[in-house]
Formats: C-alpha cells, sequence, structure tokens
C-alpha cells in the first residue's frame, strides 16, 4: 500500500502561482470526495468554502460529518486553513462545526473558533516570487483513506504547511481533520470513541531524538492533548482514550522543515517528507 | 508459565534492608529472584541465559553495605549487576546517601570481598552512584514510624520473561523513595535487558534512569518517548530503540526491531501525584488495575503496572496479593491511552543530506533534481526527460521539462 502522489510543484517568477496551484488542488480533492463517500455511506465530507468561493481569502473549510453521535446529533469536525491575501497572513484551525461561525470573518469562509485556532501569521505573500514545491497524495484503500496536499515555498522555517490532511483514524473507522500553520505548528481534531468526546493533538509520536541518527517510526500517531490537571476544576475523570492512528500510509520521521524531502528506507521502502512537522508518507512500498 | 505479582510488608520501623536476616528485605527480594531465576533456567531454550545469584543481603561482609550481585547469561558477553547501599544516611540525593549499582562484563567482575562484600570489577559499562535513603532504624538521622513494601512481579513465560522489584516506602517523610529494578527479555534481543528507575516526589530528585539493552552481542543505552508534559497521561507499550553510535554495533541506514517492555509496564506524565503514597486506580476500561510504581519528573517517567483481575497472579507463598496493600484508591486526572504496536524502525543515515537515503528538495540545487529520487522516478515513468511525469502541470512547472 502506497500513497497515490500529484506532483503539482511549479515556478513563481510567472506569476503568483498559488491561485493556480489551490485550484488543480480543488480538482483533485473534488474527484477524491465522491469516491471518498460513496465508500463510506454513513459519514459525510463536504467543502464548504473551498478556493474558488472567495479569491481574496484562498483556502478550504472542509467539513467532515462522523458515524458518531453527540447528544443526539452527528458529530461533525471542520478543518479550516485560509490565506488572507490582502494581509499576507494565514489562518489555520481545526474544531467542532458548533464554532463554526459562517459570518464571522475570513470572507466567505467564515470563522471556526472554541478548537485549535491559530491566528493569522505572515506567510503567503503575492509579491514574494517564490516558487511552490506542492504535493497531493491520497488514497481510497477502505479503511485507510487520506487525502493530503503540502507545501514549500522555500526550507526556512516559516513557508511550508500541510494545507489539509483528511484521513481516517484507522483505530475508530471515523474521518479526522489536520493542519499545520506555515510555521509547522500541528492541529488535530478528531472524535474519541472511548471517550465520547472531541480531542485534539499538536504532535505526532516521534522518537526522542531529533536527529542525527534520523528514524522513520510506523504507524504514526497523534500524541494525544489530554486533559492537564493544573487549573482545572473539578479534575476530569480517569478515562481511557483510544489511540488516534493515522492511515498505514503514514509515518513520522525526525527531521523537520524538510517538506518534500525523501527518504529511502533499509526495507526498500520510500517515503515523502509530508509538511514541516516530522509526518511523512510512504510512496513506494517495501518489496 | 504464569504471572506472578506478590508483596510483603514491614510495619513501623522494622524495614530494614541493612539486614541479612531471612525475615527482612533483602533476603526477601532474594528469595523472590531465586524463584524466578529457577524458572527461567529451567527453559531449554534459556541455556545460555542462565540467571544465577553471586551475591545476596547474607554476602554483606561489614555492618553497612547490603544488597546483591546477579550474573546475567549470555551466549557471548554475560554480565553482572551488583547494587549495594554504600551508607547508612537517611539522605535524599547521591551526596547524602548513596547506592552504588555497577553493571559489568561477567569477565571484569572480580570475585573478592572488596565493596562490603560484593566485589569489585576491573571496568563497568555503568557505575552510578545514587541516592537511596537507607531507611533502617539504624539510619542516620533516625526515621521513625514508617512502613516499608517490596513487590515483585515476574513472569518466566519463554522469550516474554521479566522479573520486576519495587521498593516503596510509602510515608509522608521527606527522604522516602520507590526503586524499581526490572530485568526482561525481548524479541530479536540477545541477552537480558535492564531498566533501573528511582523515583520520588521531593523536587530535585530525579535523576536516576538507567536502561540498558543490547544489540548483537554488545550492551547498549537506551531510550523512548513517554506522553506530553503534564498531561497525566500513561502509555503502553513501551517500545524502547537503540540509537545507533558511528562506534557501536547499531548501524546507520538499517532496518532496527524495537524492544519490548512486558506489556503490563505503563508510563508517562504524572508530575502531581506523590509516589509516597500508593496509588490505584480500576482500568475504565475493565478487567484489570493500575498500581502506581513510581512518579514521573525530571527525566524520570511515571512507572505504572497494571494487573488483571481475571486470571489473578500468582502469590508466593507467604507473600501478600498486591492488591492487599494500603493503596489509595484514585478517582480522577489519570488519561489512560494505549498505543498501536510499531513496526521495526526505519534508521536513516548519520547525517543529511546524504544524497542516497535521505534527500532535501534543496540538497544540490537545480543541478541536483534529476538525480532526487521523486523526481527520476517522475522521468522516468514518463519515458525519462522527454515527459515530464505523472500528474504534472502541463504549464508552470519548477522542475526540468523537455518540450
Amino acid at each position: 500500500m502506497a500513497a497515490i502522489l500529484s506532483d503539482l510543484s511549479r515556478r513563481g517568477d510567472q506569476g503568483f502561482p498559488i491561485p493556480d496551484l489551490f485550484s488543480d488542488v480543488q480538482a483533485l480533492l473534488a474527484s477524491w470526495l465522491v469516491a471518498a463517500n460513496a465508500q463510506n455511506p454513513s459519514q459525510l465530507l463536504e467543502v464548504l468554502t473551498g478556493p474558488a468561493g472567495d479569491a481574496q481569502h484562498l483556502g478550504w473549510t472542509i467539513r467532515a460529518t462522523l458515524a458518531a453521535t453527540s447528544g443526539g446529533q452527528p458529530v461533525q469536525l471542520i478543518s479550516q486553513w485560509v490565506a488572507t491575501l490582502a494581509a499576507t497572513t494565514v489562518t489555520s484551525a481545526v474544531g467542532l462545526a458548533a464554532g463554526h461561525n459562517p459570518a464571522g470573518g475570513l470572507g466567505a469562509h467564515g470563522l471556526l473558533s472554541g478548537g485549535q485556532l491559530h491566528s493569522p501569521a505572515a506567510s503567503l505573500n503575492p509579491a514574494e516570487p517564490f516558487p511552490a514545491l506542492a504535493w497531493v497524495v491520497r488514497s481510497l484503500a477502505p479503511g485507510q483513506e487520506y487525502f493530503g496536499f503540502c507545501l514549500s515555498l522555500q526550507m526556512f522555517s516559516t513557508r511550508q504547511a500541510v494545507v489539509l490532511l483528511i484521513a481516517k483514524d484507522v483505530t475508530s473507522g471515523l474521518w479526522h481533520l489536520h493542519n499545520t500553520t506555515m510555521s509547522g505548528v500541528q492541529g488535530m481534531v478528531a472524535w474519541n470513541l472511548s471517550a465520547a468526546r472531541e480531542i485534539f493533538a499538536t504532535a505526532l509520536w516521534s522518537e526522542f531524538f531529533n536527529g542525527p541518527p534520523f528514524a522513520l517510526r510506523h504507524p504514526a500517531a497523534w500524541m494525544l492533548a489530554t486533559p492537564p490537571i493544573l487549573h482545572v476544576l473539578p479534575l476530569p475523570p480517569v478515562r481511557r482514550w483510544a489511540p488516534v492512528v493515522l492511515p498505514a500510509d503514514f509515518g513520522t520521521y525526525t527531521r523537520t522543515f524538510a517538506t518534500g524531502g525523501y527518504f529511502k528506507g533499509a526495507d526498500g521502502s520510500e517515503w515523502l517528507l509530508f509538511g514541516p512537522s516530522r509526518m511523512a508518507v510512504r510512496l513506494i512500498d517495501a518489496p | 508459565m504464569t504471572l506472578t505479582a506478590c508483596a510483603r510488608t514491614w510495619g513501623p520501623d522494622t524495614y530494614n534492608w541493612a539486614s541479612s536476616a531471612a525475615t527482612d528485605v533483602g533476603m526477601r527480594l532474594h528469595e523472590a529472584f531465586s524463584a524466578f531465576a529457577a524458572a527461567v533456567n529451567a527453559t531449554p531454550a534459556n541455556a545460555d541465559l542462565q540467571l544465577s545469584v553471586l551475591r545476596n543481603h547474607a554476602s554483606a561482609t561489614g555492618a553497612t553495605s547490603y544488597g546483591f550481585a546477579w550474573r546475567l547469561g549470555h551466549p557471548i558477553s554475560p554480565l553482572v549487576l551488583s547494587f549495594h547501599n554504600v551508607s547508612l544516611a537517611q539522605g535524599f540525593s547521591s551526596s547524602t546517601a548513596s547506592a552504588l549499582l555497577r553493571l559489568g562484563l561477567a569477565s571484569a567482575w572480580i570475585d573478592d570481598t572488596s565493596n562490603g562484600g560484593y566485589g569489585s570489577f576491573s571496568a563497568t559499562l555503568l557505575s552510578a552512584n545514587r541516592g537511596l535513603s537507607h531507611y533502617g532504624p539504624s539510619g542516620t538521622p533516625a526515621v521513625a514510624g514508617l512502613e516499608g513494601t517490596l513487590i515483585v512481579v515476574f513472569d518466566a513465560t519463554p522469550g516474554a520473561e521479566f522479573f520486576l522489584a519495587t521498593l516503596l516506602r510509602p510515608g509522608d517523610d521527606n527522604y522516602s523513595l520507590n526503586l524499581s529494578i526490572l530485568l526482561f527479555r525481548s524479541p530479536a534481543v540477545s541477552g537480558w535487558s535492564l531498566w533501573f528507575h528511582r523515583a520520588r516526589a521531593y523536587i530535585g530528585m530525579f535523576s536516576s534512569n538507567d536502561r540498558w539493552s543490547w544489540r548483537g552481542q554488545s550492551p547498549e543505552v537506551v531510550s523512548f518517548v513517554s506522553g506530553a508534559s503534564g498531561t497525566q497521561q500513561i502509555n503502553a507499550p513501551i517500545a524502547w530503540q537503540v540509537i545507533p553510535l558511528a562506534t557501536g554495533p547499531v548501524q546507520f541506514n538499517s532496518v532496527q526491531p524495537r524492544l519490548l517492555l512486558p506489556p503490563l509496564l505503563w508510563t508517562g506524565d504524572n508530575q502531581h501525584t506523590d509516589p509516597r503514597r500508593l496509588g490505584r486506580f480500576s482500568d475504565p476500561a475493565g478487567g484489570g488495575t493500575f498500581y502506581q510504581l513510581g512518579a514521573a519528573g525530571g527525566s524520570v517517567d511515571d512507572l505504572w503496572l497494571r494487573l488483571p483481575s481475571s486470571p489473578p497472579p500468582s502469590v508466593l507463598s507467604g507473600w501478600a496479593a498486591i492488591g492487599s496493600l494500603s493503596w489509595r484508591t484514585l478517582s480522577d486526572r489519570f488519561s489512560v491511552v494505549a498505543q498501536p504496536p510499531l513496526s521495526p524502525s526505519l534508521v536513516g543515515p548519520a547525517s543529511v543530506p546524504d544524497l542516497i537515503a535521505d534527500w532535501s528538495p534543496n540538497a544540490a540545487g537545480l543541478a541536483g533534481v534529476q538525480q532526487h529520487p521523486l523526481y527520476a522516478q517522475q522521468l522516468a515513468a514518463a519515458g525519462g526527460l522527454g515527459g515530464g511525469g505523472s500528474g504534472r502541470p502541463a504549464t508552470g512547472v519548477l522542475w526540468p521539462r523537455r518540450v
């Protein structure tokens, strides 16, 4: 099992490459969504606002309706990654759909609050003629479906991001959503069936060392941001949380801010470093 | 083979590490280890992994140092693990009260009466002078009214043998500490692995956390990650990762199996529970109970034991079940997250970019594009430079494209 890859990288000296790039990604996403929804009839993925919805607030607001209920209603998660071109900023957030205010800002996208919100930060500037390294990876393997898009404008730590990752949590079989800021700060929201509530994460389980030596850890699982106890009353009860685990095509590699890096494992597998925050996706399986 | 889990408790002022009496803690530890060693040694597959007791509390030649020395068998490089206290102080750090933990090749161990009767080493792999509060009636200063407990948990199931001993001083005294010694086998590891864990709630105390295992025929220090700080999260299974070294037997660019610890051990972050008061909670998922053996802090992880409720673990004759101890039941704070099993680790190069196993998009600039594995594949898929690779945009592409 390995990712289907589309390399959408393009040069930046022939005009700002992002609008065309996002448009290409949206086309791939739209066709993947049709197939993903068809093979998961109890769940629904929707693009509430895509790149075509607001040319000045470029990005995606994606809603996942899960095969799980809370208070009698289906659980809905939202991932939002929006580049506000006039301000040259990117806003990213993940959270429950209840926190989405369609008229709250970011043009046609509305604003998602109540989850993990990363305020607008500098990052996508139409005046900068950066080339864009950009990859879409996807799979429709049952139970292991995902669609991800990452980009890198340079090798510094302020111009790389996972713009969107929609993936099955292979533990629960439910969709979960992830993105990063252009500085590699991770956001993730999932629904935890064990604890019957949402769970966030800001890191993947990775090796304790940052390398060298470098090592690929597999499978990739989120280090869940379970409730802290400082300044919290009443204290949360003792709870089990099911792990949130990415599809088998994902691993973690100890390098950061190396989007587009490529790792050849000693077992013959080959991995693309997907985004700035230690995620890697398998392009070639071990023989 | 069955899981054995049991405890001995000594009442106020009767716990005494510095004693060789058969009923005191030292010889009880010897009794439990001997039972485990006998079961391990009886397994035919363990012919090269025999365990034996070289020294125990009865070996003390003076009135100060008490401890043990165990020989850990190995087909090539058997080890000796030696541990004894070197003072009778009731302190809490290596400068106020100390014990000596030594690990060395059996060939380097000198069978003499030095070190209080525990022998010496011509060379050691590990020699750590650690704080160990003596905690007996002969200590300085005298600390009164505290109980002491020895917990042992072991299983001699072939291939997954382990022995865990924990000394607990569940009092309120600042000097009390928890000390755990774990000896275990893991698939793909040629010998016995070792974890020496010490925890104590006293701020500034958490410094000892020695982990040793094997790759090939050479012992190696290992490490692992545990839960995020401050979240009261405990995790299992624990999988160690041996770190490659330029001078060591672990090679770069290799596939390295994980070292699996006994699955009933859990670690994590828990900086707010006092280990001196025994804590436990029922598994919210049912089927077992978590018992706290040590608390987190500094670089040391919380250490928990999850015992199944059915079948109940065996108990050595004359010992008590662990659940009968005076645990304090906890109902809040803890998040229990079991982790998916890990595949073998793919260890990469020693430094990057090395342009063979680990590429960076800017590793070699424009000239390196066609050498980059990703682009080389795309070009090849499209029939060499005449194509453009599958899925690439028709216009505006970044990389070379012959029209």
